[in-house]
């Protein structure tokens, strides 16, 4: 069920945005004022969320330790799986955001002429990185249309990314990739059934509006030519904040746009919102220090014991008899 | 032996199929788990059942004494007692290996080229397994009784000793003092 | 007929959404409601006589609020709950990595779906999207159904945060069973096996509920027989004031078998370093059954570790061999009930280490003291006397995940015992299997999920036993040792389970003893002299 409604309604949102551009003439609505409204929601909704994150609190020191800790100064600790102080916390949080450590942890034994190898189950995580940096790419590709200068790191990770040419166009490495990926982590969710079994719509969703965007991105550059000029004019207006609508873009433009909206839009509110939760996580970004530095918890509150005096109490005669030391005869 | 040489030749085949009846039993989303992933540690039912049914074929073929049989079934029926399966459900794969064998071999069956009497004595065979597989499902099951009764008994041991020398009340070993 | 006979066996559930799927108490896998006489012992809610394979749980008529209103109090109170119930992407990178999962194939005992149990019913009732999108968005009401379903699947969590180190975001079953307890906790769902031993350890001291004399009779015991085997009388102290260090070990050691030979491997190493100690009768249990229950009963018999220390007035504590123990100290206490600043930074009186890794919560594992003995030659060892075991070591689950203990105990089983296996790299350490009973599992009502979730662990130690004929799995954890030899028993025959100090104990030579002929538990020793695969 999750598949099919996921798809109709990005299908759907393909199709609101080329009836409102090719026969309502809404450019203005899908080419500005969307833009502008899922911008505002995507930062309102991120600001939102971490401001809603940070009010709670972390009251204990609750480290997920996956090497050896550092106590005995002979014994050789593991720093970065098990840090003793905020700067490998922080490298461990680093290697998580940007290798994705965890997924990489996935060996499974297989048994080679009677003793055992370790094989790394390594595609989750090789197709996960792949998308997530392919998209890093091209987000930042992207910046040479909200730009003037084009910053010299922009041109050079274009040059980079689009050093294959096919009939004299540039072929974007990253395009491909993404495509892949992206491909590659909706059939897995197909294919695989325990993923099948705990996957929601709200899975199936962002994978088709990725693949929707990314899809009438590479039909832009390569099939539908548009009017790049006019493009960069708008999407310069929109960053200057004096919006323009040229003429002549066409209705893929505003199709890819409209899905991006959405994208943002979408994004704060739903399990995109991982990209920031991944540097808050308290089983991560904390040392493992908590015998040797106190952690505060800033809503401790006092509690009902039962107290040595209330135990003597009780067992004072006995404690006597045993010749066990008491504190009032 | 025609039955023999053909099962023989077409072993995997017979065993993947067996495997699927074996493993059909759990949710489909977890059968696809233990069918597939081959780590011995990261999925031991899986494996386990694997090797036992491997072994268990070889076994009818091979024709190879009781000891062996019993091992081999020790290894999957000692899982499936434990799992959310009746008991007729836990032991059913073993007889489905028969409908399995003629399925697999129905052309030759046709064709005349087995006779009934070997497959009779083969199914035979099977029927033994299966009472085979009763006694040790059964024995699992009384097993995991007994340590019930061991665990109970080690938890307080060093204390219900203390309190029969003490004379301590009975309510001192009531169970929910055992940890 | 026949037909008929066949069709009820081949009875498969129809194929169901796991949200309609409702849970089936089915024998052996789930624990004995709490007594009321345990909840009033403490004080906690709903206390009542009741049975969760019965229809009616006998619930407050507002369970409904309560539990919502404790769910949203927890959100504020807990970062990790509200990122973890937000930033889940449900990759399945955890799936099969939970030993209730892998042994039993249950879907739900996956960790990511466990999880989603309580994610479904935060979306409904604390998000946008959960109101108006509903189970489109994977939210749901909390009805009892639900209830029902938590109550299965978070007593069916050991809370052995595997399923976390997997996890990309780090997202921790642990932490959600934990808060999911608490919130059962507040209309009365416990289990009897939890609630019991937490009313005992609130009153006496120990969750067997050994009042002081007893528990005096037990060591009393363990000292007796102790000479039997050794002709040394060691002579602990009880709730001596003035000692430099308050001992605490978990209470299972001193009264279970075999608990309490590693418990005598305790007493022999102080008793060779001349040691300073006293144990406590009040302070008598390592183990915190509270921790199963909510964080605020874990400070509550946590309590009495700080406030003894304080009334003897010891220098610092030492602990012994316990998993979830070690995971109060070293990741709650001293936040509970420190600052400590009554104790003194450990320092051993043998060795002069200073324990600066303890300097705030002044408490140190029994094996990182004895680890700094042996490194300092300070223990004369006799590893021949352990010959007769083939050790495996199973790294208990807090020790490991919540600590990072690994190499200490290593280092002293490869001085005391000349044969030792590691088990598959994928089953040890950070990555270390369950034994299936963690967390107040341990009941027996409960056998088959335990045997079941104890699978992978049994399956590992197969394994070594098979390729270098394994018969001791040593562990650092009285419910390992209380719960790990009817796991063997079951999957592994001919394996006994070992604490790391009654190895020690083995190998320890006292000075003024006797020859010893056998090891603690009176088994004949057995040396090999040429043999030697460390």
């Amino acid at each position: 069920m999750g598949i099919r409604v996921s798809l109709f309604a990005v299908l759907a949102l393909i199709l609101v945005a080329y009836v409102g551009v090719a026969l309502l003439g809404l450019e203005l609505l899908f080419g500005v004022i969307m833009p502008y409204a899922a911008m505002a929601a995507f930062l309102a909704g991120l600001v939102y969320h971490v401001i809603k994150w940070a009010r709670s609190p972390v009251p204990f020191r609750i480290p997920t330790t996956c090497g050896q800790q550092r106590a005995l100064p002979w014994i050789k600790a593991s720093e970065v799986d098990n840090p003793s102080t905020a700067v490998s916390a922080a490298a461990r949080v680093a290697l998580e955001a940007l290798l994705f450590r965890s997924l990489l942890r996935n060996t499974k034994a297989e048994l080679a002429d009677g003793s055992l190898a370790y094989r790394w189950e390594k595609w989750l995580w090789l197709g996960g990185l792949l998308f997530h940096w392919s998209l890093l790419v091209i987000v930042l590709r992207h910046l040479r249309f909200f730009t003037e200068p084009v910053p010299g790191f922009v041109n050079l990770l274009r040059d980079l990314d689009g050093f294959l040419h096919v009939n004299l166009q540039v072929l974007y490495i990253t395009d491909i990739v993404i495509l892949l990926a992206v491909t590659y982590l909706f059939l897995r969710r197909v294919v695989i059934p325990q993923v099948r079994y705990i996957s929601l719509p709200g899975d199936y969703f962002p994978l088709f509006l990725i693949l929707s965007i990314a899809l009438s991105g590479i039909l832009m550059a390569h099939f539908i030519r548009v009017d790049v000029v006019a493009v960069k004019e708008l999407a310069m207006g929109l960053v200057t904040f004096s919006p323009t609508v040229p003429e002549g873009i066409g209705a893929i433009f505003y199709i890819h746009l409209f899905l991006v909206s959405v994208l943002l839009a979408y994004f704060p509110s739903s399990k995109l919102i991982h990209m920031v939760g991944i540097f808050l996580s308290p089983t991560r970004n904390l040392p493992n220090d908590s015998r040797r530095r106190r952690h505060v918890n800033p809503w401790n509150y006092p509690v009902d014991v039962h107290t040595y005096e209330e135990y003597e109490d009780e067992f004072r005669e006995k404690m006597k008899k045993a010749d066990i030391p008491v504190e009032r005869y | 032996m025609a039955l023999v040489d053909q099962l023989r030749e077409r072993r995997e085949a017979v065993l993947e199929r067996w495997l699927d009846v074996a493993l059909g039993d759990y949710p489909e989303e977890t059968a696809r788990f233990l069918r597939t992933e081959r780590d011995q540690f990261a999925n031991p039912v899986g494996h386990s059942t694997r090797r036992g049914l491997e072994g268990l074929l070889g076994w009818l073929l091979r024709e190879t004494g009781r000891d062996e049989a019993q091992a081999l079934l020790d290894g999957i029926v000692r899982i499936r007692a434990l799992q959310d399966l009746s008991a007729g459900r836990a032991l059913a794969f073993i007889l489905e290996l028969k409908e399995l064998i003629r399925a697999e071999l129905a052309a030759e069956i046709e064709a005349g080229r087995i006779s009934q009497e070997e497959l009779c004595t083969l199914e035979k065979r099977v029927d033994g397994l299966a009472l085979l597989a009763f006694d040790i499902y059964v024995e699992c099951r009384e097993q995991i009784h007994r340590i019930r009764l061991e665990e109970l008994r080690r938890a307080s041991w060093a204390a219900s000793r203390l309190a029969r020398e003490r004379g301590l009340s009975s309510d001192q070993l009531a169970r929910q003092e055992g940890v | 007929m026949a037909d008929e006979i066949l069709s009820t066996i081949d009875y498969k559930p129809p194929r169901r959404r796991w949200l309609d799927t409702p849970v089936e108490f089915r024998r052996g896998t789930w624990c004995y409601g709490a007594k009321a006489k345990s909840l009033e012992a403490v004080g906690l809610p709903n206390p009542r006589e009741w049975s969760p394979d019965q229809e009616d749980w006998k619930l407050p008529p507002n369970w409904r609020e309560i539990l919502l209103e404790g769910l949203r109090e927890r959100l504020e109170r807990f970062r990790s709950l509200r990122l973890f119930m937000d930033t889940c992407v449900r990759c399945g990178a955890c799936a099969d990595k939970c030993h209730y999962y892998i042994g039993s194939g249950d879907p739900k005992n996956m960790p990511v779906l466990r999880a989603e149990l309580l994610r479904a019913v935060y979306r409904k009732n604390f998000t946008l999207a959960g109101r108006i999108m509903g189970e489109f968005v994977g939210a749901r009401e909390l009805t009892q159904d639900v209830l029902k379903e938590w109550f299965y699947y978070f007593f069916q969590c050991s809370e052995c945060r595997r399923c976390s180190v997997f996890c990309p975001f780090g997202i921790d079953t642990a932490e959600l069973t934990m808060i999911a307890r608490e919130l059962l906790n507040l209309v009365g769902c416990n289990i009897d096996w939890i609630a019991g031993p937490v009313a005992n350890c609130y009153r006496t001291g120990n969750h067997l509920g050994l009042e002081p004399h007893a528990f005096k009779d037990m060591v009393d015991f363990c000292v007796d027989e102790l000479e039997e085997v050794t002709g040394v009388r060691v002579e602990p102290t009880f709730n001596r004031k003035g000692a430099e260090v308050l001992f605490i070990a978990p209470s299972g050691d001193v009264f279970a078998d075999p608990g309490m030979y590693t418990f005598m491997g305790y007493l022999l190493v102080f008793h060779e370093v001349g040691l300073d100690y006293t144990l406590s009768t009040y302070a008598s249990e390592g183990g915190n059954f509270g921790l199963f229950t909510s964080h605020e009963m874990m400070k509550r018999l946590n309590a009495k570790m700080y406030a003894e220390a304080e009334r003897l007035g010891v220098k610092w504590i030492l602990g012994g061999e316990c998993g979830h123990m070690w995971r109060v100290v070293h990741q709650y206490m001293d936040t509970m009930n420190g600052p400590a600043d009554f104790l003194e930074e450990p320092v051993s009186p043998v060795t002069g280490t200073k324990f600066d890794h303890a300097k705030s919560t002044k408490m140190v594992h029994i094996a990182e003291f004895t680890a700094d003995l042996i490194r300092h030659g300070k223990l004369k060892l006799d590893p021949g006397r352990n010959d007769h075991l083939r050790v495996t070591f199973h790294d208990s689950c807090n020790p490991a995940r919540a600590m990072g203990l690994l190499e200490e105990p290593r280092y002293i089983i490869r001085s005391v015992c000349r044969h030792f296996h590691e088990m598959p790299e994928n089953t040890i350490r950070e990555q270390t299997f369950c034994c299936g009973s963690g967390a107040g599992l341990n009941a027996d009502e409960n056998m088959e999920i335990r045997l079941r979730g104890g699978f992978p662990r049994a399956n590992a130690v197969r394994y070594v036993r098979e390729k270098y004929g394994v018969n001791a799995l040593a562990c650092l954890c009285a419910i390992d040792r209380a719960v790990l030899p009817p796991l063997m028993e079951y999957w592994v025959p001919g394996v006994d389970v070992y604490g790391v100090h009654e190895l020690v104990g083995n190998a320890l030579v006292l000075k003024g003893e006797k020859e010893r002929t056998t090891d603690l538990r009176g088994e004949p020793l057995d040396r090999t002299d040429d043999d030697e695969d460390l």
